[in-house]
């Protein structure tokens, strides 16, 4: 029974995600969006140490 | 330059060096290193006792035990921990575009990790203030600081992630923000709850902390730092950030419904061992989609990164795979029953932790360090440290798991105990040596971040950045651009509503966990505790009490565990398997994860007092290929001068298995009665012997037919290896250890034995003295150490006795010698069953005349043989020695007993 708990309950979670993913053009988009947006960040900050170590 | 910083970052406009508090990134690295570096000497120290067990001397401090502990809690905490905040210091800010709560604060925790969790933790295991729970080692008291290290790390860490929505979290902030909630919930659960129920309730909860610890805590901050690292490096942003968060899902409800498989074919009910099988394989399949995702977005670094971060985080990705689906495929029963308890498992938790976690934060602590600009970076250096730990990480790996599968075999094929330990030594060294890479390593890694130019790391970076300039973020993603653009939108709602129900469901999931494979498996076990347990059980004495607190205190059950499984290999080498009544008073339990010695749960009644005491001061005396360390701390200076911890430790020893053997067999079958529907009880009542262990002495008389007899080098092997520690080389019972034993090793040279009656004794023992039985060995090897011991004698030819000498021996044997050696000699007198040594059988054995005579002079201390000295004249001591030896008969098939 904890067994079919496990594996009935982690299949369900994983198809309606996977489905919404499918299915919703948007959510695809908006679940993209933070990479983009970590991306931006990291770049940011690495520039801000570069200027820092020349002085500007 | 600037503005475009400020814009991005933060709109208070933060700038880089008020953003990080860089101090903090640099004190934890190097306290990261510190404390890898003890942690590290620790382990050494560990390894090389396997070759030369007296390495920590007299010293009670320095006992394998206890270096053991803080080897892994060194690891843990001390290492990772470190790593992690110092990591966390650098990338959360970044994440959140906001510096953490408080730059005094991080002080404070700096100083509240280092200095009143980690090196009091080291020097409290070591002078024996510990727990015997697996990755929870520290004493409670240590416990508690962690857990408010961890909500310090919780208030300084996380309210930057909420002040935004949480749709707009990249995966590193989740894992984050998992790894310190997560960690939070299930450190106390597995550090204190384990103390306070008893035996298999307690190791079914200390399963899920071993899982939870490297789940829990080391996995997703060791994930976040990969999915930061690798597009911070590369300039590109992850593969798909739909299957990082697939993943993370994943993990965070899988985790948690693993850590039951640590305990397969144990008592803890069925249903929750084959829930931890399932969850392992699923947790194996989210794995390789992580770990996919994570080298697509590797693609176009190179086979070998060349930013030495990026190249330590690729490893670092190939391992958690290695490690992940090795990781489910020993859950799986048919594989678990080989090879859990060897050095398989050893293997596959350093991967873990020295391969998978440890070469993630170096990583992390790397890239951190590049963004210091006044730190020392020594790029060359940084370059062998990686080198240097592939080389000595994979080895070790390799090694452990072909030693674990070597094992494996040995223990399924019945070889004797010792025989594991000879074949493991080759792999031992092997992992010993493995340390000469893996601290050049460090070493060289530590060398990396302190020489070199300052801001040489800067550089590197700054260069690298101006090449991936041409890698513009397309306009549609600038993050502030994304978010107008999106506004509130409907998906937006959607992301934010699933993660809010999915955040709801993880810690949920969590609360789940524990109930499934930690309460529900309690209260089952609750039940059995109470329908079987037998009347009038006995409870432990106050000196068992304390001799358990020696031996949890000295990690014994690190090597010994006290768990006889389910399995057909355990109970044809150890007995019926164990009962949870049987643990019913073992607060925490001490089953153990690793069988470097043999399981003790049956250890009472197995072997003679003075046998374990002088086995506990010194090991080799007794079994010259034991690996054991001594423990004469416990002594005063010789082994019959034992401490009360000795005597302490001896009582606890003696009492493991007792309360079944009392019971045994009515107490069983009542409760077989209550469980016939469970086949698995059923399987402990229905072993053939409730303690299988090979060197138990047996009642004498019944013993198979050796067969043909192994070449004699074999057998005189067996001697060197087996018997010479208490007989002697020559068999003059004389051995090392022949001074401690009472009664002493029998004088083989001056004996003459039958075949049957060497037989016998070798199969069965000797009852009352520290003579085993050995019949964990092949028959045919048996049958070589019987011809060995006949060929020790040196009795000479003596002239036959004269009729009248015979007859006046005969008067004195009637009248002082047949109520314990019988009317024939056969050691069956009337008041024989009565003795704790039985009397000897001079049917099977002739002892020499001058043999007979000192006996006869000096009596047998440890048994019941008194001197007559005092009773019996010289003539009549000469006449009986004569008598007693016409009873000798070699063809005779012997019952009785020898010394």
């Amino acid at each position: 029974m904890i067994t079919n708990a496990i594996v009935l309950g982690s299949i369900i979670l994983a198809v309606l995600y996977f489905l919404t993913w499918l299915i919703r053009s948007d959510f695809r988009e908006q679940i993209e969006r933070p990479k983009h947006h970590f991306q931006d960040r990291v770049k940011a900050y690495d520039q801000g140490v570069f200027e820092q170590e020349n002085g500007k | 330059m600037s503005t475009n910083l400020d814009s991005v970052l933060e709109p208070d406009g933060s700038s880089a060096d008020k953003l990080v508090d860089t101090w903090l990134v640099y004190a934890h690295s190097l306290a990261a290193l510190g404390t890898l570096f003890l942690a590290v000497i620790f382990g050494i120290a560990i390894s090389l006792q396997f070759l030369l067990p007296d390495l920590g001397g007299d010293s009670s401090v320095f006992t394998w035990g206890r270096m053991r502990y803080a080897h892994t809690q060194g690891i843990m905490l001390g290492w990772l921990g470190n790593a992690f905040l110092a990591f966390l210091y650098h990338a959360v800010p970044i994440l959140t575009g906001k510096p953490v709560t408080s730059r005094l604060f991080g002080r404070w925790l700096f100083g509240l990790w280092n200095f009143i969790v980690v090196i009091p933790g080291f020097i409290l295991v070591l002078a024996g203030f510990s727990q015997p729970i697996e990755w929870a080692e520290f004493p409670l008291s240590i416990d508690f600081f962690v857990i408010v290290g961890l909500l310090l790390a919780a208030y300084q860490f996380l309210p930057g992630f909420f002040q935004r929505g949480f749709e707009d979290l990249y995966v590193s902030s989740w894992y984050v923000i998992g790894g310190l909630v997560f960690t939070l919930l299930a450190y106390p659960m597995g550090n204190v709850i384990p103390e306070l129920v008893p035996g298999a309730e307690s190791a079914a909860f200390g399963g899920l902390w071993i899982h939870d610890a490297v789940g829990l805590f080391v996995t997703p901050l060791a994930l976040a730092i990969l999915y930061f690292v690798i597009p911070a490096v590369t300039g590109r942003p992850i593969f798909s950030h739909f299957l990082s968060m697939f993943g993370f899902w994943g993990l965070f409800f899988l985790y948690p419904l693993n850590g039951t498989h640590h305990y397969v074919f144990s008592v803890i009910p069925m249903a929750a061992q084959l829930g931890a099988i399932a969850a392992s394989a699923l947790l194996g399949v989210i794995v390789i989609i992580v770990v996919t995702n994570l080298l697509l977005s590797l693609r176009g670094s190179g086979f070998i990164p060349k930013d030495i971060a990026l190249r330590f985080v690729a490893l670092s990705i190939v391992f958690y795979l290695i490690v992940s689906v090795q990781g489910a495929m020993q859950a799986q029963m048919s594989l678990n029953q080989a090879v859990h308890f060897t050095d398989w498992v050893v293997g596959h938790s350093h991967l873990a932790m020295m391969g998978f976690a440890t070469f993630a934060a170096i990583g992390g602590i790397i890239h951190a360090w590049q963004r210091i600009p006044w730190a020392h970076y020594n790029a060359k250096s940084l370059d062998w440290s990686f080198w240097l730990l592939v080389l000595g990480v994979g080895t070790m790996f390799i090694d452990l798991t072909v030693a674990g599968v070597i094992q494996a075999g040995l223990w399924l094929s019945d070889t004797p105990w010792l025989e594991s330990v000879q074949a493991s030594k080759p792999y031992w060294i092997i992992r010993s040596i493995s340390a000469i890479p893996i601290t050049a390593g460090f070493i060289a890694l530590f060398l990396g971040l302190v020489t070199g130019p300052r801001g040489a790391g800067a550089k590197a970076v700054l260069q690298k950045s101006e090449q991936q300039k041409t890698l513009a973020v397309h306009p549609r993603f600038k993050s502030n651009i994304f978010a107008q653009e999106l506004g509130v939108s409907n998906s937006g709602k959607i992301l934010r509503m699933s993660y809010l129900a999915a955040s709801v469901a993880g810690v949920t999931f969590f609360a789940v966990s524990i109930f499934l494979l930690g309460y529900l498996p309690g209260r089952v076990l609750d039940e059995q505790i109470r329908l079987m347990t037998p009347d009038n059980v006995l409870v432990p004495t106050v000196s068992e009490e304390r001799g358990r607190a020696v031996y949890a205190r000295e990690g014994c059950a690190y090597c010994h565990t006290q768990q006889i499984r389910y399995t057909d290999a355990d109970i044809r080498r150890f007995g019926s398997p164990t009962l949870a009544w049987e643990g019913q008073f073992d607060f925490p339990h001490l089953w153990g994860t690793r069988r470097i010695g043999p399981d003790l749960a049956r250890a009472g009644a197995t072997r003679s007092a003075d046998w374990q005491l002088l086995h506990l001061y010194s090991p080799r005396s007794v079994t010259p290929l034991s690996i054991m360390p001594a423990y004469k701390s416990l002594f005063n200076g010789a082994a019959d001068k034992p401490k009360q911890e000795a005597y302490d430790l001896l009582a606890f020893i003696e009492s493991l298995g007792r309360s079944r053997e009392i019971a045994w067999p009515d107490g069983d079958a009542a409760a077989r009665e209550l469980f016939l529907e469970d086949r698995w009880a059923r399987m402990s009542f229905d072993a053939p012997l409730l303690n299988a262990h090979p060197n138990k002495t047996r009642i004498r008389g019944d013993f198979p037919d050796f067969g043909e007899a192994a070449p004699m080098q074999v057998g005189q092997q067996l001697w060197l290896d087996n018997c010479a520690g208490c007989h002697g080389i020559s068999g003059q019972g004389d051995g090392p250890a022949a001074d401690w034993l009472e009664p002493r090793p029998a004088n083989l040279a001056e004996h003459t034995y039958s075949s049957d009656n060497v037989a016998d004794i070798l199969w069965n023992g000797v009852a009352g003295t520290a003579m085993p039985a050995w019949r964990d060995q092949a028959t045919e090897n048996l049958a070589a150490l019987v011809a060995v011991v006949q060929n020790f004698s040196r009795e000479e030819a003596v002239a036959e006795p004269a009729a009248n000498e015979l007859l006046f021996g005969e008067q004195v044997y009637t009248q002082n010698c047949i109520q314990c050696h019988g009317i024939r000699g056969d050691g069956n007198g009337f008041a024989a069953s009565e003795l704790p040594v039985a009397p000897s059988d001079f049917t099977g054995q002739r002892p020499s005349i001058a043999e007979s005579m000192r006996v006869l002079q000096n009596g047998i201390d440890g048994s019941s043989m008194a001197p007559w000295n005092e009773r019996l004249s010289a003539e009549e001591m000469l006449a009986v020695t004569h008598y007693l030896r016409e009873f000798y008969n070699n063809d005779a098939a012997v019952a009785g007993a020898d010394i």
